[in-house]
């Protein structure tokens, strides 16, 4: 089951949009052994068309074409492949600000020019390995508080004593940082909330609890967008959580000796 | 002495912050023979990985003192074998980086957060088994 994560993914279908044959005749030399085809488009239009008539997996868009550019270009290719689709900007911009803005318009991510054949490699099977993992991931539909998926992934590498004190340790790590985050957000301190909401989310995702981990990235992400929100409102309603599902975690997840 | 009974140790050297997943990814790594040096910080890393011999290191990016890719561009920049060392990303990406930076860092492979734990271990396994 894991060999096939590893392997390349020769099934893909790549679409390439590109005003400069050159840069498009690099990027398939690149990829062109590794993914089933590579579809090259000299403009926007061109891309469409390829879009509507065949599978895509996986979009390139240079940022800089004249007849069409890459932001109205990925618009047009969005809405013919869909959401789940990724979408990845060719840029010779560079600086950060720039940067972002891709990612917010709605690029998965991007490739900065020069383009390195390893950083374009391992970036596409990256978008690519990740399409996979949601499309098995919207069948199983998680919303429930754990995900045992993971937890029976520990229960087969770590022994059952060692995985109960594990458990033990981000447990009470937990209960201290939302006795932190309490006492934060009457200070007001939002660097500090985030920095140790990140803590909590990365240490919960690990470890299974997939519904704290999920409140917590959501909260997370209002922080840092500064959307108007009753902080102290959910804060508590974290830790509230986390003192309810704390109260019998070894049961549910089956670690009693 | 018999050397073909004797267990190899893979060394590892993990920079996170996070004590739980230091915790977590030493017991599931021993599992695969690997022995564990943590590193708390990006200074600590590389403190840590001048200082010894590793086989590999399994980098967070979000790491306090210096970050996991300005440490990965440090260790790249060596002039040495050493700097060629395999080194594999973890995040839980809070700054929404494009995946393409940690690559462009010199990363060999990127992981986000919660770990896929079997994939973790085959590329340790991928990585270490070509190291010997």
């Amino acid at each position: 089951m894991t060999e096939h994560t590893l392997m390349k993914d020769i099934k893909g279908s790549i679409l390439v949009i590109d005003d400069n044959e050159i840069n498009r005749k690099y990027v398939k030399t690149v990829l062109r052994n590794l993914y089933r085809t590579v579809h090259l488009a000299e403009d926007g239009f061109k891309g469409l068309e390829i879009a509507h008539s065949q599978a895509i997996d996986l979009a390139l868009i240079d940022i800089q074409m004249p007849k069409m550019d890459g932001f109205e270009c990925h618009d047009k290719i969005r809405k013919a492949l869909g959401f789940k689709i990724p979408i990845l900007a060719i840029t010779a911009f560079s600086d950060s600000k720039s940067r972002d803005k891709f990612i917010r318009y709605g690029f998965n991510d991007y490739i900065a020019k020069p383009i390195k054949p390893d950083v374009l490699k391992n970036t596409v099977q990256y978008w690519l390995d990740e399409l996979n993992e949601k499309a098995s991931l919207d069948e199983e539909e998680i919303h429930a508080d754990f995900d045992f998926k993971i937890i029976e992934e520990l229960k087969r590498y770590a022994q059952p004593d060692e995985l109960l004190e594990l458990y033990n340790e981000f447990v009470e790590e937990t209960k201290t940082l939302n006795q932190k985050l309490l006492f934060l957000q009457s200070a007001d301190d939002h660097t500090e909330i985030l920095s140790i909401l990140h803590v909590i989310k990365g240490n919960a995702g690990s470890l299974g609890f997939a519904k704290l981990s999920e409140v917590v990235v959501q909260l997370e992400s209002d922080v840092k967008n500064e959307i108007d929100i009753s902080l102290a409102e959910r804060i508590n309603e974290i830790a509230d959580y986390s003192s309810n599902i704390f109260s019998d975690y070894t049961g549910q997840l089956n670690l009693n000796l | 002495m018999n050397t073909m009974t004797e267990v190899v140790y893979k060394k590892v050297l993990v920079a996170e912050d996070s004590s739980v997943i230091q915790n977590l990814l030493k017991k599931i790594l021993l599992f695969e023979n690997c022995k564990i040096t943590s590193a708390k910080n990006g200074k600590s890393v590389l403190d840590k990985f001048e200082s010894e011999d590793y086989d590999l290191v399994i980098m967070d990016i979000n790491l306090p003192l210096l970050d996991g890719l300005s440490a990965t561009k440090q260790i790249r920049s060596g002039k040495t074998k050493k700097a060629n060392i395999p080194i594999i990303g973890i995040s839980g990406n809070a700054k929404n980086l494009p995946v393409s930076e940690f690559f462009e860092a010199g990363m060999n492979e990127y992981m986000q957060k919660p770990l896929d734990y079997d994939k973790l271990i085959e590329l340790v396994k991928k990585y270490t088994d070509k190291h010997q």
